[in-house]
């Protein structure tokens, strides 16, 4: 990679990008490669592939955000949500699942109907507009299954295979191996899975799609990207017309620095992106910035997620190769004939050790029976579920009135509660893992609520009008013409997908309309 | 996501126990593995610090029986022990606690059996003390790569060329028909 520009602090031509992950990353390349100026604050660290190893606890330990936060409702009240505070962002840490919405997905307002407590809207836009842009992140990230990028499904593990045993013999169809953005064959200069296992501490050998080594390097080889690792952005400035025109943030030294801009993108992940727009309150803006309507750190959602973890009959070695190496998608289709609205998927998802198998399987247990579980750890398969997760306005991140963190600012406060439908739809995905693994001749069967999980989104949503969200479709904010969202934040509803190929896919859309406003001087 | 372990333990602490059962099948540890409870015939050759040897024997008895594995020699437990002593050492609240805890057990806790014994701790589930038991005898037990790899688990597999030559998809049990739903 060739050496990257530095940008004056006072060059008020930049677009500073808030995180460096799947919507900022990508973003930041993106912009690089039409040859736009881009800072990139990120506030964690830059790892190499010779800092990723296959150790769950410490490289948990490298790539989470472990300032402090707060956990309310359901949550727990310390670690309320995980997002990741490294170069790369979750990237680093997904699993790799690069589904695209449904078509109804855009449209949950008017497929759901109206759900009592539930704030639920329509997107702003369509399934199909959408779809180029889907094609173009699946190309850029090597999705295998899809037909972008020409990469044949991966081959299945062990754990898959149990539970495609069980699907199927249940009637379950649509039931493979997933469109993932970890490469099937050599793709992109980046090898093809070796199947090593440990992919959410983060893959030692690119196989899996990171902006860490992909859009970043890319973008500074450009010359037209700076990435500033360590970097906090504590601020948004904005001048007299109410228009952002600076970021403050604490440098790696800790030393308070402010970057001035010409368009400013926030992608810290639903959980930073809102507190950062909170935290960035003026005269102008009370409320925090581009929060006219009430809706920043609003519509909190996380996923509707539990998991099931089973004893079979035989060795299972769930741990070899990759983790979410499999899903069952028929349970994900919206359906008027059960009790809830929307759907759920399920993926394969290993127990990462018997530490891992002791603490989630059955929180607390003890005793003989379950060290009898334990003692069949070979045996284990698991399974994740991801169902859609109503958007409520009582589900919030907002600023924390005690806890301060190491720069001295308010911590996010993360509240979450289910709504019924998500109460429903967990116990029926339960019974329904419960039901394939029976089919596939499981003992004890384990089923439990969900972890916390970097599945966060819906916290400054797009919406139509300037009164129920906080951005348009594409992610520019309906207060402030030159903030943009670029992550999970935008979501208007959870849907039953993994979020990373829609921020990524949103991410190019994003950049190709600030370029051409920017080339028609309306930015 | 992953559970984080407390590497509090002292080493001079802790007994040299064989390391090298690592990698044997897990039907020769079976083998290798002594009969359970020989707290109670034999002496700890650890020095506590802040338990007397009647109360580390009390309190192995209890770790075993919160996660009990018959392969487990009282060495793997042993180690629970130190590290609840060195808590106990460091902090006068936690020692008061264990020993008062551990005082109230019946006389003959350890000569019950595991089922009376478990019956028993069922009824400290909330308390301070069990709560402290529990959470050093999961993260002592599980946490331990040796313990670990007697479970089955493999560790790190990258430095091996993963598991696409190595058995990812090596399941042999599964019936191998293409089962047509309903």
């Amino acid at each position: 990679m060739s050496a990257a520009e530095r940008f004056a602090l006072d060059d008020a031509s930049v677009v500073v990008i808030v995180g460096s992950g799947a919507g900022g990353g990508t973003l930041g390349n993106e912009l690089a490669q039409k040859g736009i100026k881009v800072v990139c604050l990120e506030a964690g660290t830059r790892l190499t592939l010779g800092d990723i190893h296959n150790d769950p606890a410490a490289m948990s330990a490298k790539l989470t955000w472990l300032d402090p936060r707060v956990g309310s409702g359901d949550l727990d009240p310390k670690v309320p949500a995980r997002i990741c505070k490294t170069v790369g962002g979750t990237t680093v840490h997904w699993a790799g699942a690069a589904l695209r919405f449904q078509p109804h997905e855009w449209r949950a307002r008017s497929t759901y109907g109206e759900v009592a407590g539930a704030s639920l809207l329509d997107w702003p836009m369509t399934h199909e507009e959408m779809q180029p842009w889907y094609d173009r992140a699946e190309k850029k990230m090597g999705v295998a299954g899809s037909s972008q990028a020409g990469l044949p499904r991966l081959p299945g593990n062990n754990n898959y295979k149990v539970l495609a045993y069980g699907a199927r013999k249940l009637g379950y169809r649509e039931v493979h191996t997933g469109n993932m953005a970890i490469n099937s064959q050599p793709y992109d200069g980046r090898p093809a899975c070796l199947q090593i296992g440990f992919c959410m501490s983060g893959c030692a050998i690119g196989a899996k799609w990171s902006t860490l080594y992909t859009e970043v390097p890319r973008a500074e080889a450009t010359g037209n990207f700076e990435l500033r690792p360590e970097c906090h952005a504590m601020r948004i400035e904005h001048d007299a017309a109410g228009r952002a025109n600076a970021v403050v943030y604490v440098d790696a030294q800790g030393v308070n620095q402010r970057q001035r801009a010409r368009i400013v993108c926030v992608a810290g992940n639903a959980i930073e992106t809102p507190r950062l727009l909170l935290l960035s309150s003026s005269e102008t803006f009370r409320d925090g910035l581009a929060n006219s309507s009430g809706q920043v750190g609003r519509n909190y959602m996380m996923h509707t997620t539990g998991a099931a973890f089973a004893v079979m009959p035989g060795e299972v070695h769930p741990d070899r190769g990759t983790q979410m190496a499999g899903i069952v998608m028929d349970e994900a289709r919206h359906r008027t004939d059960r009790e809830f609205v929307g759907g759920f998927l399920l993926e394969s998802f290993p127990p990462q050790g018997p530490l891992g198998f002791a603490r989630r399987a059955k929180p607390g247990a003890w005793g003989r029976q379950y060290a009898r579980d334990i003692e069949g750890y070979r045996n284990v398969a698991g399974l994740w579920i991801v169902g859609e997760d109503l958007p409520q306005t009582v589900n919030s991140v907002t600023l924390d009135p005690r806890v301060r963190d190491q720069h001295g600012l308010p911590v996010a406060h993360v509240h979450h509660v289910d709504h019924p439908n998500d109460a429903t739809m967990r116990k029926r995905a339960w019974e329904v893992a419960r039901s394939i693994y029976e089919a596939a001749g499981a003992g004890t069967i384990h089923t439990r609520g969900p972890f916390p999980a970097t599945h966060n989104m819906g916290t400054c949503r797009q919406s139509a009008s300037s009164r129920d969200g906080v951005c348009n479709k594409y992610g520019q904010t309906h207060d402030v013409r030159n903030l943009f969202i670029a992550d999970g934040s935008q979501f208007v509803n959870s849907t039953s997908e993994n979020p990373t190929l829609t921020i990524v896919a949103l991410a190019i859309r994003q950049a190709d309309y600030i370029s051409k406003k920017m080339v028609r001087r309306e930015l | 996501m992953p559970d984080r372990r407390r590497p509090t333990v002292l080493r001079r602490d802790i007994l040299k126990i064989g390391g090298s059962a690592t990698l044997l099948p897990f039907a020769s540890i079976l083998e290798l593995a002594g009969p359970r409870q020989r707290a109670q015939a034999g002496a700890l050759a650890v020095d506590f610090k802040s338990l007397d040897h009647a109360q580390a024997i009390l309190l192995l008895s209890v770790a075993r029986t919160v996660f009990p594995h018959d392969f487990l020699p009282d060495e793997q437990y042993t180690k629970i022990v130190v590290v609840i002593d060195a808590k106990a050492t460091a902090d006068n609240a936690v020692a008061m606690r264990v020993k008062e805890a551990l005082a109230a057990l019946p006389n003959d806790f350890t000569a019950m059996e595991e089922a009376k014994r478990e019956e028993y701790l069922r009824t400290l589930e909330g308390s301070p003390f069990f709560r402290l038991v529990y959470e050093e005898t999961i993260a002592g037990l599980y946490g331990d790569a040796t313990v670990s790899a007697l479970l089955g688990y493999e560790g790190s597999s990258v430095e091996h060329g993963g598991y696409l030559k190595r058995g990812f998809d090596d399941i042999s049990w599964l019936p191998t028909d293409k089962p047509v739903g309903k």
